[in-house]
């Protein structure tokens, strides 16, 4: 049965996945993403990996598709010219390149999982404190990293914060602006 | 000068953390963090005051850079494996000073470049400063990572600021640039995330160590992929296409930073890779010596049209990344590590010169801007043309002994028809930056202008006076300028430390 | 499903998705559809790592994904806000038009 439904949740990510590309309109692009972004957070929770479930579904169904969303709204894509695009050729070279590294790297990905690992990885994950053990990974291990990771933000922050009060302002030397309402 | 291998790791020391060592680096992350508090004023003298704070906290750690001499230490900050072994996550050796100091020098460059331009456009702002300092941050971590993920990390320390550095000028061609800028950006990270997963993968671990001796398909097409997204970050030919469209329409101080700093930290993560991943060392090398051959091939013959200088920089800089792309090659790190300070310093003396003459009237992008420039102001005049026979590769400068190093470095390892392929595009070269001398000094613009474009702010004269004596130096006297970034000239001191680790494997 | 099939197809879903993604970047022009391409690329690497991970028995490669988030999460809110401002000055989206810098 659970194999069944893992299967189900691969098929919809991959669908979600193809739709985002081939919708013409950016809000259908970003609710296919939605799908393929819960559909991984199921495969997370089937494989195990509760914390990074919960996390996926926060970070990226919740916050990221839904900023998305608010950007592709606040400009009103919808009724923009710009959104007709012609498909063609570019389409049939992305779609060849996209097949291409589909048949190498997961035929390569395929084939090199051997069955004798498989021994050990069942305990790591069978215990019930996966979250603890993963904090302290993150705490310990990872300390660096996660330090530097705050740094990103602080530059988002700092990026994001300049980019709407410098470019945000109405100019009077760039009338270009003032019309973009 | 070797990055350390498996055979090696036993012997190699690993301490938790070391105030000394941290030195440099916490100097920068403080003065970043000062300058981002500096960010909370909105007038031009608070903008004025982080500018100074930066430019301080930029020298100070490249001081203290330059006088620390300690042996190679690897730090583990606490992490240990399953067996309670300390990981060597970081490293401060003389590699990764070389790289800090390379960054650090171009860094404060192009704070004192951009203090007047920013300036006359009324672009002035703190958050300026702040956003450069967190991306001589992420350089810093790139340059002493031994973690494949510290190593991505570090990358979108660096890439996030300059995403928004290049959108700091009104109109839209700034905001274009910043836009092409971060969806390659995004993308090339994509390509290196992708590929950071499938090395772990199929070696179960980031750490560089762990990659040594490795060799499986699903290995070698991560390592592929990883490659692909660090040349991205290069520009190297052919994922060169954004470099022209951004270098042209970010600000020239933010563009002469590209050119540079950034780089260089690329160009690290590149090394360090190519270094570990032992067991395909040779299939990689001749993989090297082709994008090399590509790149300088196509970056000279692009940059032959153009018309634009900031244009025909962009594609001559995808032409330096091959010429140093020779050297990884050939596995020459010092080389590698001469021409990138090198040409940092030379790009931006030769970015640097436009930024320092452009007004708010004329931005001194086109190739006809100069004409005749040459005797109206002849400092000027100088100053330029060491920086285009520097890029060209003539004495005494320091892109000559660069290029003699690679070249030497190339032809030792048996890379022969890639250094002929090398000079014939130096020569190649010559006709495009001696034509920027030949503007300077033999024609005359077509219309004579009421005020000939001059350098009207002695921060960008110092900053141009400081690349052109590095230039110089570096060709007159390439000891000392080794010597300041910290580059071994101990060439003995790289085969002892390569005959362990081969019998190692 | 053995849990060795289970991994294998993850794998694949994750080559799949990479690949989409890639194409995405190639085929779109509209650049909030190429960003939302560059996401699928991200959370492709992230299925990988938490597979692999799995796999391996090796848990760090599910502190990896957090960072990945965290990173995703910084970018998204930096590369949108680049994109309303080439939107303030251009009315449009649309990487092909925006030609002002090709010669």
């Amino acid at each position: 049965m659970s194999a069944w439904i893992m299967a189900a949740f691969m098929l919809t990510a991959a669908a979600g996945a193809v739709m985002v590309i081939l919708y013409r309109n950016p809000v259908y692009s970003a609710l296919s993403l939605v799908l393929t972004m819960f559909a991984l957070s199921a495969i997370y929770v089937m494989m195990g990996a509760y914390f990074i479930a919960v996390a996926q579904a926060l970070v990226y169904a919740g916050a990221i598709v839904v900023l998305f969303l608010f950007v592709i709204m606040l400009l009103n894509l919808r009724n923009q010219q710009a959104l007709k695009e012609s498909f063609g050729l570019r389409a049939a070279v992305g779609a060849l390149l996209g097949a291409l590294f589909i048949g190498v790297a997961g035929g390569t990905m395929w084939a090199v999982l051997s069955p004798d690992q498989f021994s050990k990885s069942a305990e790591v994950f069978k215990d019930e404190g996966h979250t603890e053990s993963l904090a302290r990974l993150l705490f310990k291990n990872n300390l660096v990293p996660f330090e530097a990771v705050s740094l990103i933000l602080l530059a988002a922050l700092i990026g994001v914060v300049v980019l709407i009060r410098f470019h945000g302002r109405p100019s009077s030397d760039n009338s270009e602006e003032s019309n973009d309402a | 000068m070797n990055r350390p291998l498996k055979g090696l790791m036993t012997m190699m020391q690993i301490i938790d953390f070391d105030w000394g060592a941290f030195a440099p680096s916490l100097t920068l992350l403080a003065a970043a963090l000062i300058v981002c508090a500096l960010s909370m004023g909105h007038s031009q003298a608070s903008a004025v005051r982080a500018a100074w704070a930066s430019l301080i906290g930029v020298a100070a750690a490249a001081v203290l850079t330059l006088m620390s001499d300690a042996p190679a230490l690897y730090f583990s900050f606490g992490a240990q494996d399953a067996d309670g072994n300390p990981i060597a996550l970081f490293s401060v050796d003389s590699m990764m000073r070389s790289f800090m100091l390379i960054c650090l020098v171009s860094t404060a460059l192009c704070i004192l470049l951009s203090i007047g331009y920013l300036r006359q456009r009324g672009a002035l702002r703190p958050e300026f400063y702040a956003l450069t300092l967190l991306c001589a941050l992420g350089m810093t971590i790139i340059a002493g990572s031994q973690d494949l993920i510290l190593i991505f990390i570090g990358i979108e320390l660096m890439s996030l600021p300059l995403y928004i550095l290049a959108c700091f000028q009104r109109g839209s061609a700034s905001s274009e640039a910043s836009m092409k800028y971060f969806l390659l950006g995004a993308f090339s990270s994509g390509f290196l995330l992708f590929g950071i997963a499938l090395i772990f993968g199929s070696t179960g671990s980031t750490l560089l160590q762990d990659l040594t001796g490795v060799s499986s398909p699903l290995f070698a097409i991560g390592l592929a992929l990883v490659f692909v997204g660090l040349a991205f970050k290069i520009a190297a030919a052919p994922f060169h296409q954004w470099a022209p469209d951004v270098y042209h329409g970010a600000p020239t101080p933010v563009t002469a930073f590209f050119a540079s700093a950034p780089k260089a930290a690329a160009f690290a993560a590149l090394l360090y890779l190519f270094q570990a991943a032992s067991a395909m060392r040779a299939e990689w090398s001749t993989i090297f010596a082709v994008l090399a051959c590509i790149s300088m091939t196509i970056g000279n013959l692009i940059a032959l049209t153009q018309k634009n200088l900031k244009r025909m920089l962009a594609y001559s800089s995808v032409a330096h990344v091959g010429y140093a792309l020779v050297g990884v090659a050939a596995g020459a790190s010092e080389s590698v590590l001469f021409y990138l300070a090198a040409y940092a310093v030379m790009s931006v003396g030769a970015f640097g010169v436009a930024s320092a003459l452009s007004s708010k009237e004329n931005e001194m992008s086109e190739l006809n801007d100069y004409a005749g420039l040459g005797f109206r102001r002849p400092l000027v005049g100088i100053g330029m043309t060491l920086f285009m026979l520097s890029l060209t590769g003539l004495p005494p400068t320091a892109g000559f002994t660069g290029k003699l190093l690679l070249f030497k470095d190339a032809y030792a390892a048996g890379l022969g028809w890639l250094v002929i392929v090398a000079a014939l595009n130096s020569a190649l070269s010559a006709y495009y930056y001696l034509g920027v001398v030949v503007k300077m000094y033999m024609t005359q613009p077509s219309k004579e202008p009421a005020h000939a474009p001059s350098i009207r702010h002695k921060t960008a004269a110092a900053a141009l006076i400081a690349a052109a004596a590095l230039v110089f130096i570096g060709g007159a006297a390439p000891k000392a300028m080794m010597n300041a970034f910290h580059i071994s000239t101990d060439a003995a001191e790289t085969a002892v430390q390569n005959v362990p680790s081969e019998a190692a494997q | 499903m053995t849990p060795e099939l289970t991994y294998r197809l993850c794998l694949t879903l994750s080559a799949v998705l990479f690949a989409v993604g890639v194409a995405g970047v190639l085929i779109r022009r509209n650049a909030i559809v190429i960003f939302m391409c560059i996401e699928l690329m991200l959370n492709a690497a992230n299925l990988a790592f938490v597979t692999f991970s799995r796999h391996l028995g090796v848990l760090n490669g599910q502190a990896v994904v957090f960072f990945v988030m965290a990173v995703a999460a910084a970018e998204v809110a930096v590369g949108l806000a680049i994109i309303v401002t080439v939107f303030r000055t251009r009315a449009s989206v649309n990487v092909d038009e925006l030609k002002l810098l090709r010669r």
